[in-house]
């Protein structure tokens, strides 16, 4: 007999495999990003479904407080990716983690290295020689 | 009745794994981030209707409020970045992750519903002591009491999480946007912003017997913040940096200030004495709440509020 609790759980665990799938599969980080904080929703809602299951039926508080305090630290895990991910289009001009490639210590700069393939990577040499920071426009 | 509600349960879940698809499968960002923030709403009503009014405030001040607000922010600079070069779609990648997912969910499904129906936790310990603990409402009693050195803890991470932006970003990454102004939003502002402490210092005060609390307010004055810095009406050359650090840190000393100063009365760590208990707990939720806000509010700026006069520097 399927309780409102069970099937709010069976939707956390079928959004965990929508969220996860993102995560593995899409390339452009900030969907990476989205589906991150669809997995970590989704596991929010399988705890608190799961905190129904009470003999009077009133809900248990324990897992609302570790909720709670999930809700926020996944808002800063969101906002430090996110800073990450400017960051790195700021370095490369990319939106996207390159294919592994081997490490080319040939090329000028670390990012070039590790292989991005960088949008102006003279200029960007010159340009962090001379110590100055740029923002994303 | 329970018809009515076994509807109402099927179309939030339905919603809610619709509006998830919808959020990683549009080709467009902006429509992607804006079905993310109705999926944020979609999780209110999911918590409204799961008896957990706390998360719903939450969840509508920061996983449909802010978070929503980070991704437009993130998505207003992919957009306007000239495309890299794409490259054709690898379709059949896809299909061995494709192939774990749906083996792995129907697993979960199983080893949730295996679960013993009636869940032995510690509730009724919690509704025995709370009046011990200093706080009626139960969820604020083990945040700020039972269970205060994770919230201790999470403020750190939060504190943690904006000096990293700062390093990484560093700096007010919003000023460029100045020229355009928007008279409805800087009217609406105007109206709403003492409206919004009002209810930010509401909600904190009510957490102690009602849903509400810290976070719930520290996130409308965080949203407040972004209000404002989106309309243009903040100024951050009046904010001094000096007092921007130490609002920031403002919440995690208090914190510490309380857990450490009880240990003068002969208790441990952050055992408060019950006749205190509400007290000491309203001055750790005022702070906290002071923190939360700033700390939430720089981290959508990029790590740094307060910045020099506006036209001052050539740096964006």
């Amino acid at each position: 007999m399927l309780t409102h609790g069970d099937l709010f759980a069976l939707c956390g665990a079928v959004l965990f495999g929508i969220g996860l799938f993102g995560i593995l599969a899409c390339r452009h980080l900030v969907r990476k990003v989205i589906a991150l904080n669809l997995t970590s929703t989704s596991v929010f809602l399988i705890m608190i479904a799961l905190s129904i299951r009470t003999p009077d039926g009133s809900p248990d508080f324990v897992p609302h407080a570790m909720v709670l305090t999930g809700i926020v630290v996944s808002l800063s895990a969101t906002a430090l990716a996110l800073s990450l991910i400017r960051r790195l289009h700021r370095e490369t001009g990319q939106w996207e983690l390159p294919d592994v490639l081997p490490f080319d210590s040939t090329r000028r700069t670390p990012a070039g290295a590790a292989g991005y393939s960088v949008v102006d990577e003279e200029s960007r040499v010159q340009r962090s020689a001379d110590g100055e920071a740029t923002d994303d426009r | 009745m329970s018809e009515a509600l076994w509807i109402l349960d099927i179309l939030l879940c339905g919603s809610l794994v619709w509006l998830g698809c919808q959020a990683l499968m549009m080709p467009d960002l902006y429509r992607a981030t804006a079905s993310f923030i109705a999926f944020g709403v979609m999780m209110v009503l999911t918590w409204a209707r799961l008896q957990a009014p706390d998360l719903a405030l939450a969840e509508a001040a920061i996983g449909a409020g802010i978070t929503g607000a980070l991704l437009l922010s993130v998505v207003a600079v992919v957009s306007e970045s000239k495309p890299a070069t794409t490259e054709r779609r690898r379709f059949w990648h896809c299909v061995p992750t494709g192939m774990l997912i749906v083996l792995l969910v129907p697993m979960l499904g199983v080893a949730l519903l295996s679960l013993p129906m009636e869940a032995v936790g510690l509730a009724e310990e919690v509704r025995e002591h709370s009046v011990r603990a200093g706080a009626t409402n139960l969820v604020t009693a083990i945040l700020l009491n039972y269970r205060s050195y994770d919230t201790l803890l999470e403020i750190a991470v939060l504190l943690v999480a904006v000096l990293a932006a700062r390093s990484l970003v560093g700096g007010s990454s919003r000023s460029g946007r100045e020229d355009k102004s928007f008279p409805l939003l800087t009217g609406f502002v105007r109206v709403v912003a003492p409206l919004m402490v009002v209810t930010a210092g509401y909600v904190l005060w009510v957490g102690s017997h009602e849903p509400g609390g810290a976070f719930q307010s520290g996130c409308l004055l965080a949203s407040l913040g972004v209000l404002l810095g989106l309309s243009g009406l903040h100024a951050p050359h009046r904010l001094r940096p000096k007092l921007e650090d130490l609002l920031l840190v403002l919440g995690l000393a208090v914190f510490l200030i309380v857990g450490v100063g009880v240990m003068f009365l002969r208790r441990n760590f952050l055992e408060y004495p019950p006749e205190a208990a509400d007290t000491l707990i309203l001055w750790i939720e005022a702070a906290g709440a002071a923190s939360i806000g700033v700390i939430l509010a720089a981290l959508f700026v990029g790590g740094r509020l307060a910045g020099s006069p506006p036209g001052d520097e050539g740096r964006c």
